[in-house]
């Protein structure tokens, strides 16, 4: 029963409320300017409401802590030290990218990877151009230290935690891809504590001074962490040794991307990494394991609470694990001083804490997405579980002498998974009094006695995966662009069987420290249970039951994922109001609760099909050149709507990594081209051209043809026996699109603009020169503007096209072929194209040079405007059939 | 009367349990890994020091042509003196593998 607060108390949830206030403030410290003021009017309207119901206290509070909110984010926006390292490159008085040689102490072993390890150094000098600076702040270096040293050397410099080192490295912090919608590479830097990053070449930069002291304890738990990695990786399987890696200690560099991808696109990922979960059932099986031994509440507390705490620290001080240890910790607490704590006060406890720690978390996709599915379990799942069995298990008691007031049907499904018959014949028998009770569970006998409170934990686990989802939507569709409907089942199978496996690995590993053979059979239940936990992720993998991409409304229409916010937060404050033994529950009640229902259920069928959530045409032709480093990808909008998207980018791997590990990098295809497409508000594109096989242009659309809905794809003449072209044909035929092959002389119409083919040719091959050289051209004319776009043809290429009297190249746009490489662009190509703006895709720094100065100097002298995405990021050029308008990412 | 408020036998059970873990893990012995150690030097050819050298000195390492001789060069100038070998691995275009080749042929007196 819930009991009426007192006159004298603030609220039955004063943390939570504490939060909220604290929360607003951060917000409006954020987006506004002179945030002190406006906190401080908000809460004097807040205060003046509360003292309407005539309580000091509720007036108050909001009036100290909406402004404090504010205060305290400013604060911590502003009061970065000088000389911190990411405030000297924010700054620019050092240039990202340039070498520089730091010297600091490890936080911790170097974090093993695939390929060499991550070392995380909190700096203390740095030396660049001669002059040495003293600096603070942590960088996050990649240096492949493989321990099966390739070249034979045994140069590798042993490092540990509290080693000081020197290293020479080329520090940066910069975004990688500049496109509009991108996830800001800095903010997640910032967001994990690090200033800047780097990647080593090799281990013979790193000098190791010698070592600091260190707290021994902590040195002592790393390295223990450090045997475990090395114990699985021994012992298991690789595929079972990643996850068992990842979920366990925290690093998720062993796990290969089709494995990362089942559990994606199982919306089980959160599996893989050290959360609230793992760290609840850490927590909860450590108390079990100790109040074995004790029963004094203190005892277990500190026992408890030491060990969690250890297991924290030792898996990496992340936000989100010490964000769920807080919370055990605030609960334990409780436990120990004999308080029943509200889960939801705990809640509100531990996210004031955590904010007042950090309050720019609030905005992390992190933060955000812990809190929504903590909340959505403590306030949603769990009380409505609890009145659920209250409603099924019912017998008269003084609290509750009356039946509850539900729906029959309801009713009796309740009675089927709690109504348990023999307790209550005992019960009754031992009553002076007695009463019949009319139950009607819909079955009225199972067949096995436990069946009843198995079915009843299904049921349970699945009211809190749905609820879960439910809440989580937006976030969901926001962050991931996906949504997982078979997520509700294979959260409980992966996450049970999970658990089962953890035990029989750790067992695995302990056992084996003394035997090997008494291991074996833990290794192999390790190994079968690890097949059985992928394989039904495995079986559903690719059907849109378990995944589907989905865009997000652009722009103002964003404000729908706010107001499904606020009326799936009013369902559940109702469901938690909710009392079926109040015989005075108006009909009205009933009204608002069914009609937030309804209203739920329909924003979110909006949400998933997104209607209109692509922009309406606008009788211009727009191309947007994406930035993705090193690779070509752009987006043709017609005037009609309709898109094409010629060449995905991708990532070319120089290393001759031939090895069967493929490790879970994001992709470009996936990280940039669909992220900018989702962002757009589309989910399907009308046409794909892929120009040439190379993978910084046909990689890229593997990816959109997956997440995507492509009308068709048009390639030109493509080597069968090229593996990328192999995989993205694969891809093609695996989505059922439409293949096409184009050639010289095909003019395609597509919503009042015309797209003409100009290369390959269909007689001409080039057996001499490279494969560039049968990359798709197209020039596509709307009005009187004409657009290029070259692919990678070379010299010999152009010269064909030129050769051909019937072919026109004349453009106002063009998109310079081949990075701006002096292997193409020859000067009567250029002169002939005539062109007012010239586009080059490269990354900022090219490995190769791109593009060459003489390329460079040959378009400026036709007087064209040239730019390139690696300069100004996404280059968008629109016209209406007369005019030219040019916009930059990067003014 | 209870002097702890632990129950003893379990409690030595599980510090005997936890004992032989502890034990078992520190005897296992610490893999050594050796220091780096300097290249045996060269006295039958020049050394060519990298902070002093001109273009054409250094294009008579292995593997160095023009170009690269030229970035090196312009490192040189942008960014100082190079005050230990392994720095020449900063230089865009020299990998692992190219360095070691260059390793035995260079110094920086």
């Amino acid at each position: 029963m819930l009991d009426t607060p007192s006159r004298h108390t603030f609220s039955k949830f004063p943390m939570l409320w504490l939060a909220i206030y604290f929360a607003s403030g951060i917000v409006i410290g954020k987006y506004f300017e002179a945030g002190y003021w406006v906190a401080a009017i908000l809460a004097a309207a807040i205060a003046m409401l509360c003292a309407l119901r005539r309580s000091a206290v509720r007036t108050v509070i909001p009036l100290i802590f909406v402004p404090l909110g504010a205060i305290c984010y400013q604060i911590g926006a502003q009061s970065v030290d000088e000389n911190r390292l990411r405030r000297i490159y924010d700054e620019g008085r050092i240039e990202s990218g340039s070498p520089v040689e730091i010297e600091g102490v490890m936080l911790g072993l170097p974090e093993p990877a695939y390929g060499g390890a991550f070392l995380l150094l909190r700096v203390e000098e740095l030396r660049a151009n001669n002059s040495r600076i003293a600096v603070s702040g942590k960088v996050r270096l990649f240096a492949p230290l493989d321990r099966e040293a390739s070249l034979g050397v045994s140069d590798q410099p042993d490092l540990r935690y509290g080693s000081r080192i020197v290293v020479m490295c080329r520090l940066e912090r910069e975004e990688r891809f500049r496109n509009p919608g991108g996830m800001s590479r800095i903010e997640m830097l910032d967001q994990q504590g690090i200033d800047a990053t780097a990647s080593i070449k090799s281990p013979l930069l790193i000098e190791n001074l010698g070592d600091d002291a260190v707290f021994i304890p902590l040195a002592w738990v790393y390295e223990q962490r450090q045997r475990l990695i090395r114990a699985f990786r021994e012992r298991f399987s690789e595929r079972t040794a990643g996850v068992m890696i990842a979920s366990l200690l925290g690093d998720r560099h062993f796990i290969d991307r089709p494995t990362a991808e089942l559990f994606r696109e199982g919306g089980t990922f959160h599996v893989l990494v050290i959360s609230g979960l793992h760290i609840t059932f850490i927590g909860g099986l450590t108390l079990w394991f100790v109040s074995l031994f004790t029963r004094r509440r203190s005892w277990q507390f500190l026992l408890s609470a030491s060990f969690l705490w250890s297991y924290t620290l030792a898996v990496g001080v992340e936000v989100p694990v010490v964000r769920a240890s807080i919370m055990f910790s605030f609960l334990l607490v409780g436990r120990a001083l004999y308080r029943t704590g509200s889960l939801v006060n705990a809640l509100g406890a531990c996210t004031l804490v955590l904010l007042v720690w950090r309050p720019s978390d609030l905005f992390s996709a992190s933060f955000q997405l812990t809190f929504v599915s903590v909340a959505a379990i403590v306030a949603g799942s769990f009380p409505l579980i609890e009145k659920l069995r209250a409603i099924g298990s019912w017998a008269p008691a003084s609290e509750t002498p009356l039946p509850p007031r539900a729906p029959a049907r309801l009713r009796r499904f309740c009675e089927l998974l709690y109504w348990n018959e023999t307790a209550w014949k005992i019960e009754n028998s031992r009553h002076i009094w007695s009463a019949r009770l009319y139950k009607e569970p819909y079955l009225k006998r199972l067949a096995a006695p436990n069946l009843q409170s198995a079915l009843a934990y299904l049921f349970e686990g699945l009211v809190v995966s749905s609820i879960v989802q439910i809440c989580m939507l937006p976030l969901l569709i926001i962050y991931f662009h996906r949504v997982s409907p078979a997520s509700l089942l294979l959260n409980l199978w992966v996450g049970g069987l999970l658990t089962l496996e953890s035990f029989a690995a750790v067992g695995a590993v302990f056992v084996g420290i003394f035997s090997d053979f008494l291991a074996m059979p833990l290794i192999v239940a390790t190994e079968l249970l690890n097949s059985a936990m992928m394989a039904l992720p495995a079986s559903l993998s690719g059907s849109s039951i378990v995944s589907v991409r989905l865009p997000v409304y652009p722009g103002f229409d964003k404000s729908i994922y706010f107001i499904y916010a606020i009326v799936i937060t009013a369902l559940v404050v109702r469901i938690f109001k909710w009392d079926p033994f109040d015989r005075a529950a108006s009909a009205r009640q009933r009204w608002v609760t069914t009609s937030l229902g309804v209203a739920t259920f329909a924003i979110a069928l909006i949400i998933v099909f997104h209607p209109y959530s692509e922009p309406r045409p606008d009788g211009r032709l727009q191309i947007d050149f994406l930035d993705v480093g090193q690779g070509d990808s752009a987006l043709v909008t017609f005037p009609d709507g309709q898109t094409m998207l010629v060449d995905g980018g991708g990532r070319v791997n120089y290393d001759d990594d031939a090895g069967a590990f493929e490790p879970d990098l994001p992709r470009i295809g996936e990280s940039v081209v669909s992220e900018f497409l989702w962002e757009r508000g589309y989910s399907q594109i009308d046409y794909m051209i892929a120009t040439h096989s190379d993978a910084d242009h046909i990689q890229g659309l593997v990816d959109v043809a997956e997440n995507f809905d492509v009308g068709h794809v048009l390639v030109g003449r493509m080597s069968g026996d090229d593996p990328e072209f192999t995989r993205f044909a694969a891809v093609i035929e695996r989505c059922d699109i439409p293949l096409r092959l184009v050639e010289r002389g095909d003019d395609i119409e597509i919503g009042g603009s015309r797209v003409q083919v100009v290369h390959p040719s269909k007689v001409v091959s080039f057996a001499k020169g490279s494969e560039n050289n049968s990359s798709v051209v197209v020039r596509i004319s709307f009005g009187n503007r004409e657009f290029l776009l070259t692919g990678d043809i070379e010299r010999e290429a152009e010269a064909d096209i030129l050769l051909d009297a019937d072919v026109e190249i004349r453009a106002d746009v063009v998109k310079v072929a081949h990075h701006g490489s002096r292997t193409s662009s020859t000067e009567g190509f250029v002169v002939k194209t005539g062109a007012e703006v010239a586009v080059i895709s490269v990354g900022r720094r090219s490995r190769f040079g791109h593009p060459h100065g003489e390329i460079v100097e040959r378009w400026k002298a036709l007087n064209a405007h040239l730019m390139t995405t690696g300069e100004k990021g996404t280059i968008t050029i629109s016209t209406d059939g007369r005019d030219l308008q040019i916009g930059t990412f990067i003014p | 009367m209870k002097l702890l408020p632990l129950n003893l036998p379990k409690l030595l059970l599980a510090l005997s349990w936890l004992c032989i873990v502890l034990l078992s893990t520190a005897c296992s012995s610490k893999r050594t890994i050796s220091r780096p150690s300097d290249p045996p030097s060269q006295s039958s050819t020049v050394l060519i020091n990298i902070n002093t050298a001109t273009s054409a000195d250094l294009q008579q390492l292995p593997q160095v042509g023009p170009a690269l001789a030229a970035k090196i060069i312009e490192h040189r100038q942008r960014h100082g003196a190079f005050r230990k070998r392994e720095h020449l691995l900063v230089v865009d275009g020299i990998s692992n593998r190219r360095y070691r080749e260059i390793e035995p042929f260079v110094t920086l007196e």
